[in-house]
């Protein structure tokens, strides 16, 4: 037994949130909505612009994993921590009116089980505007009273515009250099200084294998940056910023380049979701509108149409849409257009003109022509309504393949240029052989939003479906 | 009783591939204002055609269409299609189609229906046509709260009252009412002939109604055309043709009445209505009639008038 299909978009609605399918698919939705709207609670709207600029990254970590990993191991892995001027207690003598000696410290409580993140370790930076050159050591001195001068050498200011920025990675020369000194001190082993990782060794406890990433352990406790600098210049200043990277960061990580994947994710979704609602929608709506003129006019219109269908039908979108992006830069609005430009007709045109020869036939259309409807107005008032609930299924079954599509350009490194997409982060991640290297987060969490946005609009319009196609319909 | 609408010489042709369906042939006839015309004949005769070609609301495949219908003083197929559209559909003209069930949108409300031609015509705003609406459909029989509702959720009959409303509301001068109760059960059906025979009265309206019940005809008609394949066969007043039918394919068709509880065995005319794309020579039933003639199978009959409005195309009239 079959129930006649309901009338009105309030009836469907109502009927579709009694599936399960349609709760599910509108709960997944809301949560969609619900991401988009927490960009700007989670970040600046700015920040978006930086997306591309790596110097609004150097903060971050690279490639770290999201926070809440520690949920699945017994570690605690190493936060961001980022000491700014002001977090370091500074003191500054002025000596006989001839030179200066400044003092930095700074306390870092590093309780964590794991070493900062292995790829950047961590980063000290010098701000001074002294107009004499600097004589500067740094130092560290470490919770079992063991301490490692990391660098020890002058900054030379002449002929440089004030203030002058010295920064100084782990990576370094000379902080490895420095790093050696320390671990043949304390170790007696006799190591080569460019094997040396100063951010392994200098959070290690003290063992023959302290270099070993593998081997070491991590000394827990209350570690002193201490930096000291001494001048001519009785008025000189310096500052020091000092960033220990997290091997963990955020909600959904960091990848190679250091930027917030969470940023990117929150934004990606409006996006996602935006592009695949217009895409379908302004598609939805032009093939049943050339469907529905096929249908009514008949005659030459009509077979200009189908037969229009048919060749636009041949025509492959996707390679032409890759030479066109190839070519051009093509941001996901401008794809928007060249899909509706590629696709004006489709297979749904073919499917709605049948529908519509069936409709025209019926004697409420004759009645509504024989009072004097006009073509439009029977078009629109009057076909349009019948076929509203089919077209509605095929927009919300067609979302998740727009969706694909953008994150299929993406991939192939011909999506949108400067907005982070979901699939412009999976490229990103591709491109940087993330899954080759572990980096699980850069992955999985676009792959997964795409894959259930994708899986929300097919839930949805399978209850749709069921609801409108009377055939599937059982009481 | 003036004369609202004038029928002249009015053919309508179908094209097909075997050549033009000749569904309305040679029909003249007139509709004084606050007259009731009705149309009978069997299924296929060209009753609805006549109907249509009225209207205008012709299929695509026409083949012939032409005569004059002079409406009010008028020759309306003089007018072009946009201005046929804006004058007469309607306005002067509106029909009452075939089974009800199917001339109301599913999915646009009763209310919305009835009032669109008043939102097309006069460029009413929705809400004002809606009220006027509700009245008409009070008129009717119908109560205020189906003016929201949705064709399904009426019967049959309240859906008939809602397309007699429709073809009401621009007060037009003619009704063409197609079959107006054929899909309904009989307490309906005497409840909407009633119904028109009240709009009838209180309105002035005139009424071509087409049917294939002759005893339903006899409620509402002043006038009675009868048709066979295409031509007019017969025209009279009621009681010319129900008391004195003249052809012989009329006295066959009042013949095959039944009555009820009745001893008499229901007559019925031997063989089957003649293709219209290809009719017999001479007059069309006279592979059907018993008193066929010779002349019969060569010569069209001419139209004999008999007495006064009663003419009747048969040889058998002809001296």
């Amino acid at each position: 037994m079959s129930a006649p299909a309901p009338v009105g978009l309030k009836t469907i609605f109502k009927e579709m949130m009694g599936t399960i399918s349609g709760k599910l698919g509108v709960a997944i939705i809301i949560f969609l909505i619900i991401l988009s709207m927490a960009v700007p609670v989670y970040t600046s709207p700015g920040t978006i612009k930086k997306w591309n600029n790596p110097k609004a990254w150097v903060d971050y970590p690279k490639c770290a994993a999201p926070g809440w990993t520690d949920l699945f191991t017994k570690k605690t892995y190493c936060r961001n921590m980022v000491f700014n001027p002001q977090d370091f207690y500074k003191y500054s003598e002025s000596i006989g009116g001839i030179y200066r000696v400044i003092y930095l410290i700074g306390v870092i409580e590093y309780n964590y089980d794991s070493f900062p993140n292995i790829m950047d370790g961590f980063k000290i930076s010098l701000i001074t505007n002294s107009s004499e050159n600097l004589l500067v050591n740094i130092t560290l001195m470490r919770p079992d009273d063991l301490s490692a001068t990391l660098w020890s050498d002058s900054i030379y200011v002449t002929g440089q515009t004030l203030p002058i920025v010295t920064e100084l990675s782990a990576m370094d020369h000379d902080i490895k250099k420095g790093t050696c000194t320390f671990i043949r001190r304390v170790t007696g082993e006799n190591i080569d200084w460019k094997g040396v990782i100063p951010h392994i060794a200098l959070f290690a406890k003290v063992d023959p294998n302290m270099n070993d990433p593998c081997k070491a352990e991590v000394l827990k406790g209350k570690y002193k940056l201490l930096i000291w600098a001494i001048t001519y210049d009785p008025d000189a200043d310096l500052d020091a910023k000092f960033i220990v990277y997290g091997s963990v960061y955020g909600l959904a990580g960091t990848d190679a380049r250091g930027r917030d994947i969470t940023i990117g994710i929150l934004w990606g979704a409006p996006i996602a979701l935006a592009f695949g609602l217009m895409a379908s929608v302004i598609l939805g709506f032009l093939h049943a509108i050339f469907g529905v003129m096929a249908g009514w006019f008949g005659g030459k219109i009509d077979e200009v149409i189908q037969r229009a269908t048919e060749m636009l039908m041949i025509i492959p979108t996707m390679p032409i849409l890759i030479l066109i992006s190839f070519l051009f830069r093509v941001n996901v609005w401008t794809l928007i257009a060249i899909l509706v430009a590629l696709n004006p007709l489709g297979g749904s045109t073919l499917t709605i003109r049948s529908m519509v020869l069936q409709i025209k036939e019926e004697q409420h259309i004759l009645a509504a022509l024989a009072y004097g409807s006009s073509n439009y107005r029977i078009m629109f008032k009057h076909i349009f309504p019948r076929i509203l609930p089919y077209m509605v299924v095929g927009i919300v079954m067609s979302v998740p393949g727009y969706i694909f599509l953008e994150a299929s350009l993406s991939i192939l490194g011909l999506g949108e240029p400067t907005l982070p997409t979901w699939g412009k982060i999976l490229s990103d991640a591709f491109n940087h052989r993330a899954l080759y290297l572990g980096w699980w987060w850069w992955i999985l969490i676009p792959a997964i939003l795409i894959i259930i946005t994708a899986f929300a609009f097919g839930l949805l319009g399978y209850s749709l479906d069921k609801i409108v196609n009377p055939r599937l319909r059982e009481i | 009783m003036g004369t609202l609408l004038d029928v002249r010489d009015l053919f309508l042709y179908y094209a097909t591939r075997k050549g033009p369906v000749k569904a309305a042939d040679d029909i003249s006839f007139q509709i004084g204002e606050g007259e009731a015309v009705a149309l009978v004949g069997e299924s296929g005769c060209g009753k609805t055609s006549v109907g249509i070609s009225l209207l205008r609301t012709l299929p695509r495949n026409v083949h012939t269409y032409k005569g004059e219908v002079i409406l009010d003083g008028e020759d309306i197929m003089k007018l072009d299609d946009e201005e046929f559209r804006r004058r007469i559909r309607w306005k002067k003209i509106s029909m009452v189609f075939q089974g009800a069930m199917n001339a109301l949108n599913p999915v646009l409300t009763v209310g919305f229906q009835v009032a669109e031609p008043l939102v097309i015509h006069e460029g009413m705003d929705k809400k004002k046509a809606l009220k006027i609406a509700t009245e008409y459909l009070m008129d009717v029989g119908l109560r205020e709260m189906f003016v929201e509702r949705y064709p399904h959720e009426l019967s049959g009959g309240m859906k008939q009252r809602c397309v007699i409303a429709m073809s009401l509301i621009m007060n037009p001068k003619l009704v063409i009412l197609d079959e107006p109760t054929s899909a309904l059960d009989l307490m309906t059906q005497a409840n909407i002939m009633n119904l028109l025979k009240r709009l009838k009265r209180d309105r002035k309206l005139s009424y071509l109604f087409i049917t294939h019940d002759l005893p339903l005809a006899s409620e509402l008609a002043d006038k009675v055309i009868v048709m066979y394949a295409g031509k007019m066969v017969e025209k009279g007043t009621a009681e010319q043709i129900y008391l004195d039918p003249k052809h012989p394919y009329t006295q066959k068709l009042i013949a095959s009445v039944p009555i009820l509880r009745g001893e008499k065995e229901l007559e019925y005319i031997p063989g089957e209505v003649p293709s219209l794309i290809d009719p017999p020579q001479g007059c069309r039933f006279h592979p059907r009639c018993p008193y066929a003639k010779d002349i019969c199978r060569k010569e069209e009959p001419p139209s004999i008038e008999i007495e006064k409005e009663h003419s009747v195309a048969c040889w058998l009239y002809a001296e």
